[in-house]
């Protein structure tokens, strides 16, 4: 293999198993969504919603998240060291054993196989198959990066890097658990600490896998789809150590007010709101990548995806500490805010990084242009414009449905019952299906443009290194 | 002030101080070239790849 | 060595990574651990019964906790709505923990003794039909299906609940006996939702509404004497609406949001007893009945003072008047 890169077949393998297991995941959101207004759709146990539910954030982190970043990862891995993957055949047999894990693992939620710990629900035998994975993802990371041909790691690799070690720290410890069959099992931990670890993990989860690599692919595909270098190395460096260092205090901010105790709280409000500082230093070091090239924004079809992506991540990093205030928490959890929140990270931040980059580096192995930019910006429109009717929509749900829920007469009784909160929703839960459905449409055109672009070219490689060469320009 | 108070200023300020600290030796012009180097070396051309059996290591 | 010589070695890149990220973890996570204070346990909260267990795993295999919080927090309006306020005492035997995420329906930290049993066989079968704007699924198939109980014994053991095998066949034995029996007060609508072929055996159904009736059941025991002496009117106060016409049209608005689901239309009765009548088991006086409505009383009838208020629960009172002159 003279062009080098081991890894094409792989990273085509799971950019289009990673879109596979997306259209499923949104399929489930769009149920989930219609089940919300009607609940008859309740029709049988695999059907129902709290389910389902799991089906569909499981589907899109696991399924979705973690099959772009391998794709993605693979392809940055080999660029950025200069060097082909060291084993390609662990590769291989890592693709086929994530697309058997995430059937087993859809197919296990549906059946109620379910540890309830939010992103952790899969019982034991399959978190020991999703450890397997992992280590054979590191495996293969880790190895490229000590046979590597370029002496210093750029800041994609650092994040991910990150992400390897992260994710096993905190996947591991707060799987544990103590089976009493092969489908059921109970926490190491119990109660508040339950609580604790769970959500450590899940705040870090969020980090680990819609964070660090995502920035990793943003660091990466911003310059290389538009020929600049980043704005500053240094102020990554800064960024990511703080960013990686703050953020694993920060779970029990999903538990403001809970028995938890009140100075793991404090702590992690204190640190949310340290980590507004690298946050917005990667989303400055992407603005000010494209000082005095804004024009790009118009003529490259790649760079809107990766601004407004950027935007987004700023603005849910902005969101994320002001919702974990005493005040505001009081009034915002458990509300539709916290789902408008965490959807504008995922339908705006994770989806727009990671379709651009697929498009990107599919142009790229395939030898091809992308099969079409007309279908690409088809494609950016109807997300925007899906995610933001589906996220401020649910801002402005939530805080109704707070306001409700707190509203006293003179007396000092309760202005409105639950029920009148519900009744009030329904108008909301409709425009958010809208806002799904337009999403779903844009998510199934980039589907069709990422296979159409994905075909191996007929020809030479060299024609196609060529080709991908001008696409890069 | 309390032993718990002084123990959570004191540690507040060490981060501090260590953030302080990184800054300090990442934003040195003397490192400047250094550390920016990596950003114009990724965009080099990198579609061909060296053979896998060379050991050839550049930078 | 120079700092910046770790972007060049991978694997001391990767250990320094591992140490940034354990220094949030050991703290916020770890240690906490080791702190009794934690999770401190009270011999007031007592372990899940047998049942109960099984209930617990079926509101986590049907993934309740998705839409169901069982916290309720440290603020005014919401003592009001859902009652005392969690405790860190009452998760001592939760693994997992139940606390949720997001309230698409209400809270459960105090769904224990609030109804009786009979309105949560209604409500899971058909929840539509008892609040007409609830998008609370239905999940008829719970009562379609006989309780697995062959590892019961095993997650208990397993959980440390600190009884046997034996125990555990007792609680079993003794609470089919209990919900099959006729006398049961859930009876005629546990058969109304239960299949003939297993109206002698314990459901799914059965299981799940005996883990919800102990959510919080321990701590309002505790704190049993406080509710008492909350209680608001004597006997024989008078209700300032006896007879205010607009105050009895406001009451039925209240009673339609409030009371129809279980007392039925114009107080017909239905889950709760038929109170278009002057035959009362708690009483007939003013007072008496807004101690009723107030307060609660046992068997399912919860307290609405805190929600409504006392003006709002005079005028539930006058157009529950107005019920019983309608009928005369």
């Amino acid at each position: 293999m003279t062009n080098g890169a081991r890894s094409d077949s792989i990273v085509r393998g799971f950019a289009l198993s990673s879109v596979f297991w997306l259209l499923v995941g949104l399929v489930v959101g769009l149920w989930l969504a219609a089940e919300m207004i009607y609940p008859a759709l309740n029709l049988a146990p695999w059907l129902a919603f709290g389910r389902l539910r799991v089906v569909h954030t499981n589907g899109l982190v696991f399924g979705f998240a973690i099959g772009g970043i391998f794709a993605c990862s693979f392809h940055i891995l080999e660029k950025l060291t200069r060097t082909p993957l060291v084993f390609p055949g662990l590769a291989k047999a890592q693709l086929w054993l994530f697309n058997i894990a995430i059937a087993l693992a859809a197919l296990s939620l549906f059946a109620g196989m379910n540890t309830s710990k939010e992103y952790a629900e899969l019982e034991w035998p399959l978190d020991i198959v999703v450890v397997v994975l992992w280590v054979m993802f590191a495996v293969n990371v880790m190895g490229t990066l000590v046979k590597r041909r370029e002496k210093q790691m750029y800041v994609s690799l650092w994040f991910l890097i990150a992400c390897v070690v992260t994710v096993a720290v905190v996947y591991i410890l707060n799987s544990l658990a103590i089976p009493v069959s092969l489908t059921k099992s109970y926490s190491a931990y119990a109660g508040v600490n339950d609580a604790n670890v769970q959500w450590w993990y899940g705040h870090n989860a969020v980090a680990s896998v819609l964070t660090f690599p995502i920035l990793a692919m943003f660091y990466y595909f911003l310059p290389k789809s538009t020929g600049l270098p980043i704005y500053s190395h240094r102020l990554s460096i800064i960024a990511f150590w703080s960013l990686v260092f703050g953020y694993l205090w920060t779970g029990a901010h999903h538990l403001m007010l809970t028995p938890v105790p009140e100075w793991i709280q404090t702590v992690a409000l204190a640190f949310s709101m340290f980590l507004i500082a690298p946050s917005w230093a990667s989303v400055i070091n992407g603005f000010y990548t494209m000082n005095g090239n804004w024009d790009k924004m118009k003529s490259n079809y790649l760079v809107k995806f990766f601004i407004l992506g950027i935007t987004f991540y700023g603005l849910q990093t902005i969101q994320g500490p002001t919702q974990a205030i005493r005040a505001l928490s009081g009034f915002l959890h458990y509300t539709e805010y916290i789902p408008g929140h965490v959807h504008m990270g995922t339908m705006g931040w994770v989806t727009m990084i990671i379709t651009a980059s697929m498009y990107f580096s599919m142009a790229k192995i395939s030898g091809r242009e992308i099969h079409s930019v007309k279908l690409a910006n088809v494609h950016f429109w109807l997300i925007l414009v899906g995610q933001l009717l589906f996220t401020v929509t649910l801002w402005i749900a939530g805080i109704v449905q707070g306001a409700m829920w707190k509203a006293t007469n003179p007396d000092g009784s309760l202005t409105y019952t639950f029920l009148d909160s519900v009744a009030a929703m329904y108008p909301y839960w409709t425009v958010r299906l809208v806002g799904g459905l337009l999403y779903f449409a844009g998510i199934a055109v980039f589907a069709y443009n990422l296979y159409m672009t994905s075909r191996p070219k007929p020809g030479t490689k060299s024609s196609a290194a060529a080709a991908a060469k001008a696409q890069a320009a | 002030m309390t032993l718990r108070a002084t123990a959570y200023l004191l540690f507040t300020l060490l981060l501090a101080g260590i953030f302080a600290g990184i800054i300090a030796y990442y934003f040195n012009r003397k490192r400047y070239e250094r550390v920016e180097a990596p950003k114009h070396r990724m965009l080099a051309d990198d579609n061909n790849l060296p053979d896998p059996t060379g050991s050839r290591r550049e930078g | 060595m120079r700092f910046d010589s770790l972007y060049e070695k991978p694997v001391l890149f990767a250990i320094a990574a591992v140490v940034v990220i354990s220094v949030g973890t050991l703290v916020t996570t770890f240690i906490p651990l080791f702190l009794p204070s934690t999770q401190p346990v009270s011999p007031l909260i007592k372990p899940y019964s047998a049942v109960e267990t099984e209930g617990r795993d079926i509101y986590i295999r049907e993934g309740c906790n998705n839409c169901h919080t069982q916290t309720v927090r440290p603020l005014r309006t919401e003592v009001a709505r859902y009652g005392d306020y969690s405790r860190p005492e009452e998760s001592a035997w939760d693994r997992p923990f139940l606390w949720g995420s997001r309230r698409t329906g209400p809270d459960l930290a105090r769904a224990g003794g609030k109804y009786p049993d009979a309105w949560h066989y209604r409500h899971m079968a058909n929840p539509q039909a008892m609040f007409d704007k609830s998008n609370m699924p239905p999940y008829p198939w719970l009562a379609n299906a006989k309780l697995d109980t062959s590892l019961t014994a095993r997650k208990v053991k397993t959980l440390g609940y600190g009884y046997d095998g034996a125990e555990v066949a007792r609680q079993l034995a003794a609470f089919r006996q209990t919900v099959t029996a006729p006398t049961y007060p859930s009876a005629q609508v546990r058969s109304q939702v239960t299949p003939v072929g297993l109206r002698g055996e314990i459901t799914e159904l059965d299981a799940l509404v005996a883990y919800l009736q102990k959510l919080g059941r321990d701590l309002k025991a505790a704190q049993k004497p406080v509710a008492v002496s909350a209680t608001a009117e004597a006997a024989e106060s008078k209700n300032p609406y006896a007879g205010n016409r607009a105050a009895e049209e406001e009451g039925e608005k209240i009673f339609k949001e409030n009371c129809r689901s279980c007392h039925g239309e114009k107080g017909a009765g239905g889950v709760g007893p038929n109170l278009a009548t002057t035959a009362r088991k708690y009483g007939g006086s003013d007072g008496e009945l807004f101690d009723s409505v107030a307060v609660g009383r046992p068997g399912g009838m919860p307290a609405f003072l805190p929600q409504l208020g006392k003006d709002r629960v005079w005028k539930a009172v006058a157009y529950i008047r107005h019920l019983e002159k309608e009928r005369r």
